[in-house]
């Protein structure tokens, strides 16, 4: 381990490497020398170092920060009486109290800080940073250098690094904005000039099928809700351009006229003739001109369902290629049970849908290949059996429903050769007849309003730069510059303008400097505490994800927000604006690991997983979390709520809520909440299938992980990472072997003993929730997944301190009956995702203050989050 | 490997202003690689949803294999390239898993196109260029060092600008490379000051940002003394309005390959990628349109009909192909020799077989450059262990010809030295 190697390096007096840059190393007191030597060197000393622990030292240098983790250690096992280990002779209550005493004041007074607290804004947070100075979306490009996370956040400060890609994509990302709030002049205009364009290019088609398609050299339209552009066809410049056209009326269903939208004017074609019509039309640099039937019949989206004629469409293309059919046969297995002879498709074992798919391709493929392939079964009935089963499930994500989609997705053509359409026969385009602005000009006076208070050209530079750069100053470093940063900025844009540029050009590079400044890339503070402008954007970014708005601003300025009373009032402000929705989604998601469900390829032998599914599933955690915050709840309900969100699909399905309605595909997608009794199974972040699902990967469980993730993240005692060279337990349940004797090793082996005594039976607590998190009795049977009353799940366990738990339902209940380590983690948590780094000895003190009093009233989520930010270290650098 | 050159890369690929790559000094020691290489060039054409292989395998190998429906188009230019069946990464199936035909088994590892763009492309103003037949969302298939996928430039007339740019945009270039740098010193006083006020830690921490700066700096300073490099005119014509729209995907194929034979020529880059996207998009082939979108026809499910039109759309990316290695073929190098014969190019895809998501057996092309050619070379799973081939083999092949040192990539290391030098 790294980090060893370094202590080390640091605490044997006299090796320091770098002295200079170190405070000279101070001798330990007595009483402390003598505890180690006597209680802790016979294991840790320089010849073992177990555990890559060194305690064989007589002096110690506070002012390194592997001092100070390692001190911090020694308090937290000692306290906890993990160490000295138990069959040693422990020491006298005395000694221990008189160490404890002397760490608690070592690690309060003399250790620094030792955390990086320059913070540069991470993707999200620039994102929205640039969508708040500049009003408008920049989309960040592919090819973006991503963050790294550190201990579960992707905002914490030591792990957000600058790096020259990084640099670059920044700078890249000024000069296109910069580029819009002073834009290039427009090049003269051509002269106007007539563009024929052929059908073949009037019909721009992607995505799902066609919308329109070329036929008999006439562009056809077809459907409703979709339009077709000119391919070939895009304007030079702005300007406004003649368009002639001439269309008719394709297999017209009624005697009614249909209609025919070009760009944005409506035209009537008659169900019979030829008719000829001319318009007027403003295009912009690339745009064309669109055509769509907007009486259609059909409409667009039903050309992805199965149409009308499937069902003989494809009867007559299996009758007329058996070999089609055939191949399809084997692949099916009856219904039990249907006295018609229905047959669905047999099951595949395949963890993936991507797996899946493949797994059924290549099944049919090599049935579709066989040389002695029977073809004798290619008969009428079975090719309605075989259509039938497609028509059973459409969902694309199943079996019928991917048989379906090889099929229907080619067959659009229908509705453009059985009509009713609308033929383009040809477009005659003229222009520009004459020019007009570039929308882009005007919107780039806008932006230069917003970010300097007026236009560039009706600035006075004498008069009015200072003013315009301290408003741009202000918006991008969220506080008004220091009289030397204006002063400087200033400098930058005169000798640009004395070099010989113009105005324009000066602010455009004012602008690619301050988007590439530390002061706006990074947040923090450079004094012992922040100041109210960090305070503020510290607020702002852990609340909304965004700069501070102007009333935080304003408190910033007049100096009330160094009061914890206005620090808690904008607090509360910001947590009932609409953007603090964004907090709850980012902060939840990372903290419950539910960002990871869409990665998460959930094996279609456990159930149903739609996209639905998946949204349901993120979404519960997330209106749990934001309901306790609104509504003021007590944390206790994070663990044991007496209410739950979730989709009725899903609450069948998940939690065996089948009280909840029957859902069919066409009903809209919601969440419902729904009254549970409390002590039950459901309910709570331990209740919820998403985190269930995003503690396991989709194929199986693993009670380990499972046991870890809940002791991270749920009672705040992370174990130490495992000893290296131990492969991870994969739990095989086809073999003779169960999960619980293979991992009985854990408890045999000391060394695994240790933490796998507290790990593993919280991971077993929760067996009974499958790998996308499902309710189970039983494990699948042995070598057949389909199977699902194979062993039952013995969810029991004996946790470290002798309480017996027979499941979550127990688990759930001695959480509640101590809510301190929980409200400990959770304050924690968000100490981490508010400041951006991990609370050093002293910092942890005063969160344990929070979080055990918020026990211990069992206080509300928003009063717990409130404390938090009126507590001293927030306002810690 | 020296980071600021990559650095520079990746932005010339990217298109930035800020990044208009110019040419530099380069190493002497990569040069006289280079001057021993059979090959100066490398072209790596990638087909989201392949080639339909039944239709484009003969059953025959060697010399004197049958021209087959889709190789119909390469008929005259047998002698000048090699057709490859059995080959690839023996990496996992999925459309998600197509991005990997240049990077080997795992996506985001550095590709092929960028390995060699690594050691050859520093001669050229462009170190690499990497193209799409239009838009398509398509992933990208070129990643550089680091999992940096680079973006693909899709639109003809950018390329071309690109490639080509007047004097104003070169000027204008010009002044943003040069107040840009200006900017950076800027910051770097802002920064200075900053770091006076921090604790020790953040000190260290903003030591990032200088390193950053510096670097950044470094680049922009290469590309300023490159900026006055002739750019070199050509009376190419571009069509009037970019072929963005998908179903003109085929005529954007072949406009990007007229540019991209023009770069060459010109000697403007010496490494570039096509992507050509597979989505649902309806084609009209020699006057008719089919009756399915590409991706459908793709999913053929075996259906006789789709598969004939499958083929159709096969047989104009290999029309376009063709056209493209004819024009190399007749455009000659500084030495009088065609330009085909030290340029090598790659037609392949890292998908199998699209109906099935497999990426097994990746049908794979490789013309010019200068080796041995005029071939089927058939490669099977089934064949003894140790003659088990992989595509990294034939990527192996291709850098030595190109006088890369490489010995392995990923998990190949046999190469196909001994069927094709």
């Amino acid at each position: 381990m790294q980090r060893s190697a370094i202590l080390l390096t640091l605490l044997v007096s006299g090796s320091v490497a770098n002295p200079s840059a170190l405070a000279a190393p101070e001798s330990l007191p007595i009483h402390v020398r003598d505890f180690l030597s006597e209680h802790c060197v016979d294991c840790h000393d320089r010849a073992e170092q177990k555990g890559k622990v060194m305690l064989d030292f007589d002096k110690i240098d506070f002012s390194s920060p592997t001092s100070a983790r390692l001190l911090e250690q020694v308090h937290r096992v000692l306290e906890k009486g993990e160490m000295p280990p138990k069959k040693k002779a422990r020491p006298p209550h005395t000694q221990s109290q008189s160490l404890l005493a002397w760490l608690d004041t070592t690690l309060t007074s003399k250790v620094p800080p030792h955390t990086v607290t320059l913070r540069r804004l991470n993707r999200t947070e620039y994102a929205n940073t640039l969508l708040n100075v500049f009003g408008f979306p920049y989309v960040i490009p592919p090819g973006f250098p991503a963050d790294t996370e550190s201990h579960g956040f992707s905002n914490v400060a030591e792990a957000l690094a600058v790096s020259p890609p990084l640099l670059d994509a920044y700078s890249e990302a000024a000069t296109s904005i910069a580029d819009q709030v002073f834009p290039q002049p427009a090049p003269p205009p051509p002269p106007s000039e007539t563009v024929i364009i052929p059908p073949s290019q009037l019909s721009r088609s992607a995505a799902y099928g066609p919308s329109s398609l070329v036929v008999d050299n006439r562009m056809r339209l077809a459907l409703r809700g979709v339009f077709s552009e000119t391919s070939s066809f895009g304007a030079k410049v702005s300007g406004r351009y003649r368009v002639r056209f001439k269309a008719s009326a394709f297999k017209p269903e009624t005697e009614e006229p249909l209609i025919l939208k070009v760009t944005n004017k409506e035209f009537t074609i008659p169900t019979e003739g030829v008719v000829e019509h001319e318009l007027m039309v403003t295009l912009h640099p690339g745009q064309g001109v669109s055509f769509s039937y907007a009486n259609s019949p059909n409409r667009s989206v039903d050309a992805n369902a199965p149409h009308d004629n499937f069902r003989e469409d494809t009867l007559a293309r299996m009758k007329k290629h058996p070999r089609l059919l055939a191949a399809w046969l084997p692949l099916h297995e009856p219904v039990p049970g249907d006295p018609n002879g229905a047959i669905k498709l047999k099951t595949f074992e395949a963890k993936g849908f991507e797996l899946l798919k493949k797994a059924v391709a290549d099944a049919y493929h090599a049935e579709f290949e066989k040389p002695d392939l029977d073809l004798s079964t290619a008969t009428e009935e079975n090719a309605r059996r075989v259509i039938d089963a497609m028509l059973v499930d459409k969902n694309p994500t199943s079996f019928g429903g991917l048989a379906l989609h090889h099929y229907i997705v080619p067959w659009v053509w229908k509705y453009y050769s059985e009509g009713p359409g609308l033929d383009i026969h040809s477009v005659e385009i003229e222009g520009p007849i004459e020019t007009v602005e570039n929308p882009r000009y005007g919107k780039a006076r806008g932006l230069q309003t917003r970010l300097f208070g007026m236009t560039a050209s009706k600035m006075d530079p004498a008069k009015h730069l200072p003013g315009a750069l301290h408003k741009m100053l202000s918006k991008l470093f969220r506080r008004p510059p220091t009289p030397e940063e204006a002063e400087r900025y200033m400098a930058l844009v005169r000798d640009h303008q004395s070099e010989g540029h113009s105005l324009e050009d000066a602010l455009h590079l004012a602008i690619r400097t301050a988007m590439v400044a530390p002061q706006f890339l990074y947040r923090g503070g450079t004094e012992a505490t922040l100041s109210p402008y960090d305070l503020a954007s510290r607020l702002a970014y852990f609340l909304t994800l965004r700069p501070p708005d102007d009333a935080l601003l304003a408190a910033a300025a007049d100096g009330s927000l160094s009061q914890p009373a206005t620090l808690r009032a904008q607090a509360e402000r910001l947590l009932g604006e609409k953007t603090s929705q964004d907090f709850v989604e980012s902060f939840v998601r990372q903290w419950l690991n539910t960002r990871l469900i869409p990665e998460i390829m959930p094996d279609p032998t456990l159930g149903p997983f739609t996209p639905n599914t998946q949204k349901a599933l993120m979404l519960e955690p997330e209106l749990l979390f934001a309901e306790l915050l609104r509504e003021n709840r007590p944390i206790s309900d994070l663990i044991d709520p007496d209410f739950l969100h979730t989709h009725s699909s899903v609450g069948r399905q998940m939690y065996g809520l089948l009280e909840m309605p029957l859902s069919s595909v066409k009903t809209p997608f919601a969440m419902s909440r729904i009254s549970i009794p409390r002590g039950g199974r459901n309910g709570g972040i331990l209740g919820q299938a998403g985190v269930m699902m995003a503690t396991a990967n989709g194929v199986d469980t693993q009670p380990v992980l499972r046991g870890k993730w809940v002791l991270e993240n749920v009672l705040g005692d992370p174990p130490p990472p495992p000893p290296e060279s131990v492969p991870a337990i994969t739990p095989d349940t086809r073999g003779s072997k169960t999960i619980r004797d293979l991992m009985a090793a854990h408890t045999q082996e000391e060394s695994c003993a240790r933490c796998h005594l507290k790990i593993d039976p919280l991971g077993f607590a929760l067996e009974n929730f499958d790998a996308i998190g499902q309710w189970r009795e039983t494990y699948p049977v042995a070598g057949s997944k389909k199977q699902k009353n194979g062993p039952p799940v013995d969810a029991s366990g004996l946790l470290p301190d002798g309480t017996p738990i027979r499941g979550v339902v127990d688990l759930k209940k001695y959480i509640l009956s101590d809510l301190k380590p929980f409200s400990r983690c959770l304050t924690e948590k968000l100490f981490i995702y508010s400041t951006g780094r991990v609370p050093d000895y002293a910092e942890r003190k005063q969160l344990h203050v929070v979080a055990d009093n918020a026990a211990k009233q069992n206080a509300g989520l928003r009063d717990l989050l409130l404390q938090l930010v009126s507590s001293e270290c927030f306002r810690n650098l | 490997m020296n980071s600021s050159l990559d650095r520079r890369r990746f932005l010339g690929a990217a298109g930035s202003l800020l990044a208009l790559p110019m040419l530099e000094s380069f190493a002497p020691k990569l040069r006289a690689a280079a001057q021993t290489a059979r090959a100066r060039r490398l072209v790596c054409v990638g087909a989201y949803l392949g080639l339909h292989t039944p239709a484009l395998y003969p059953k025959s190998t060697g010399a004197d294999y049958e021209i087959t429906p889709t190789l119909r188009p390469l008929q005259d230019l047998r002698s000048e390239f090699t057709l490859f069946s059995g080959l690839d990464h023996r990496a996992g199936g999925g459309h998600g898993n197509w991005p990997n035909y240049l990077c080997g088994k795992k996506i985001g590892d550095i590709s092929l196109d960028q390995r060699v763009a690594a050691v050859i492309g520093d001669a050229t103003r462009f170190p690499s260029l990497v193209l799409s037949a239009g838009g398509g969302g398509v992933q990208s298939m070129c990643y550089m060092k680091g999992n940096v996928a680079l973006p693909a430039l899709d639109r003809p007339s950018t390329v071309y600008q690109k490639l080509f740019a007047s004097a104003a945009d070169r000027s204008r270039a010009e002044y943003l490379l040069k107040s840009g740098k200006s900017a950076l010193d800027f910051v770097t006083q802002d920064a200075r000051i900053l770091q006076k006020s921090v604790t020790a830690v953040d000190r260290d921490k903003l030591e990032e940002y200088f390193t950053s700066v510096r670097e950044v700096e470094k680049r922009i300073g290469k590309q300023l003394s490159r900026i006055s490099e002739v750019v070199p005119s050509v009376d190419y014509v571009l069509p009037s309005a970019d072929p963005v729209a998908p179903n003109l995907m085929i005529e954007c194929e072949s406009v990007l390959y007229d540019l991209m034979a023009l770069a060459l020529q010109t000697d403007s880059s010496r490494v570039i990628s096509l992507a050509i996207p597979g989505g649902s998009q309806v084609f009209t082939v020699d006057g008719k349109m089919l009756r399915q979108g590409y991706h459908a026809l793709s999913h053929h499910g075996n259906d006789p009909e789709k598969i004939e039109e499958l083929i159709e759309v096969d047989r104009e990316n290999m029309r376009c192909l063709a056209g493209f290695l004819k024009k190399l073929q007749s455009t000659r190098d500084a030495e009088g020799k065609p330009l085909l014969d030290t340029t090598l190019v790659m037609f392949g895809t890292g998908m199998g077989d699209a109906s099935r998501h497999s990426n097994e057996d990746l049908p794979t092309i490789v013309a010019g450059g200068g080796l041995k050619h005029g071939r089927h070379l058939a490669f099977s799973r089934t064949s003894p262990e140790n003659d088990q081939r992989l595509l990294g083999d034939l990527f192996i092949t291709m850098q030595r010809q190109l006088g890369i040192e490489a010995t392995s990539f990923s998990g190949a290391s046999r190469s196909l030295d001994d069927l094709l030098v």
